[in-house]
């Protein structure tokens, strides 16, 4: 352990990410109308605590976000809307009420944390470098296939399974070869969403402008386990390429707002 | 009621405005307010009826009109409201300075949707039309001229509110979140 007065002290800011932002809205509002349904949620509420969390501390400014973050999270929460009128019909009324009150739950949130300004040539030069991460992960990802993964299953199995388990120990094996890297596999599958690559060369830009005031540590709270937080499985198998990728090359922490919550709670 | 010309409502809001104007120069309330906003608030309800039901355009064009055109005839009741209460409550002259805090957003409101008029939103319709009423709603509610929840519930069916609102969330969850094993725990 380093002596106290050697040890540097971070100041730490928390970008909440558009997911997190709907899920806190989503929960308060179901909070106000006693949803029994919903309360409970493992996505909505650590949400809405990590937002609790952030209106205690209004006046350190930890929590921050950008205008493309509020101008994507509003959007989103429209095309909700849009998505549930073309799926299911819907009460008009019922609809406006939902978009109104989740709406307004979203502006408060954003009114406890503070807007950040993003250079924009900085922007410019990370959108770049984040287009450029994301083709050597999905360079990465095309060796991540059904075939590669069934077969790092099965040599994993020959050498730690007797044989007349093989069959049945291939398959768990496989299972959780695919879960370590589910990040990439998913990658491999589903292209990121420019505004995605948008917000995180905003997220870069932002920690290298904190980085220039004082030592910082900045934490992106997502709830979207593709690329912006690890993707964890049930039996507890951790695929964490992607996001151990950003912070290695943006210093930005991507992570649950349960886990930034948690780090939150622990600082003075 | 509907078929108003824009004029005569851009002259409805302009003797609002100065209504409003008077009362905070007079430090006084005068209930011939309550008149005028009614004009308002049955031609907002006029229109809003119009878009409920409204089958020229697509449903989501539809519906983010008949959001805007509700939201301006909820806010200008919920005005209508506090008038009323003003002087029991003593909010005089703060009702009228809420009120005209609010006036320019509404009118800036009724203007974008009177120049849409009845056709299909374009993209950027669309996004102007409901950034409107998000601004109109963070202006009312800052100046206290925000039905609650619980008030715009009271004309609904709250049973069937939390139905759709459970659908919706539901919804919004299976699109966030590829996966329910995964989590951060």
């Amino acid at each position: 352990m380093q002596p106290e007065s050697n040890a540097v002290k971070f100041r730490v800011k928390v970008i909440l990410e558009t997911s997190v932002l709907i899920a806190s809205s989503t929960f308060f509002m179901c909070k106000e109308l006693k949803s029994s349904k919903i309360i409970k949620d493992e996505h909505f509420y650590p949400a809405m605590e990590l937002v609790s969390e952030l209106r205690k501390r209004v006046r350190q400014r930890t929590g921050v976000y950008t205008r493309t973050i509020a101008r994507e999270t509003r959007a989103a929460l429209r095309d909700a809307v849009k998505r549930h009128i073309e799926r299911v019909g819907a009460n008009l009324e019922n609809l406006r009420t939902i978009l109104d009150y989740c709406g307004d739950r979203l502006e408060r949130t954003l009114e406890i944390l503070s807007l950040e300004p993003v250079d924009q040539d900085r922007r410019s030069y990370f959108l770049s470098e984040v287009y450029k991460m994301y083709s050597g992960l999905l360079e990465r990802a095309t060796v991540v296939t059904e075939k590669s993964t069934r077969s790092l299953g099965e040599q994993k199995t020959a050498v730690t399974a007797p044989r007349k388990f093989w069959s049945e120990q291939a398959k768990i094996q496989t299972r959780q070869v695919r879960e370590g890297y589910r990040q990439l596999y998913f990658l491999g599958n589903n292209p990121v969403r420019p505004r995605d690559k948008e917000i995180l060369a905003e997220a870069a830009a932002l920690y290298e402008s904190y980085a220039a005031e004082a030592p910082t540590e900045l934490y992106m709270a997502s709830t979207d386990c593709s690329h912006f937080s690890p993707a964890t499985s049930y039996d507890g198998i951790v695929s964490d390429q992607i996001t151990k990728q950003i912070e290695e090359s943006f210093h930005v922490k991507c992570d649950w707002p349960q886990n930034i919550g948690q780090v939150l709670r622990k600082l003075k | 009621m509907a078929d108003r010309a824009f004029p005569d409502i851009l002259s409805e809001f302009a003797t609002i405005g100065s209504s409003l104007a008077t009362m905070i120069e007079q430090e006084k309330i005068d209930l011939k307010i309550i008149t005028q906003l009614d004009a308002l608030i049955g031609f907002f309800q006029e229109k809003e009826k119009y878009w409920k039901g409204n089958k020229s355009v697509s449903p989501t064009s539809a519906f983010a009109l008949y959001h805007a055109w509700s939201n301006l005839r909820l806010i200008a009741s919920k005005v209508r409201d506090r008038f009323q209460l003003a002087e029991k409550r003593h909010e005089n002259p703060k009702t009228a300075v809420d009120g005209l805090r609010l006036l320019p957003t509404m009118l800036d409101l009724y203007t974008h949707l009177s120049e849409v008029g009845d056709r299909e939103l374009t993209k950027d319709e669309d996004t102007a039309t409901y950034d409107g009423t998000t601004e109109l709603r963070n202006i009312a509610y800052h100046s206290g001229m925000l039905p609650s929840m619980n008030e715009q519930l009271r004309e609904m069916d709250k049973k069937a509110v939390i139905e759709e609102f459970e659908e919706f969330a539901t919804g919004i969850q299976c699109s966030q979140v590829p996966r329910e094993s995964d989590s951060g725990n």
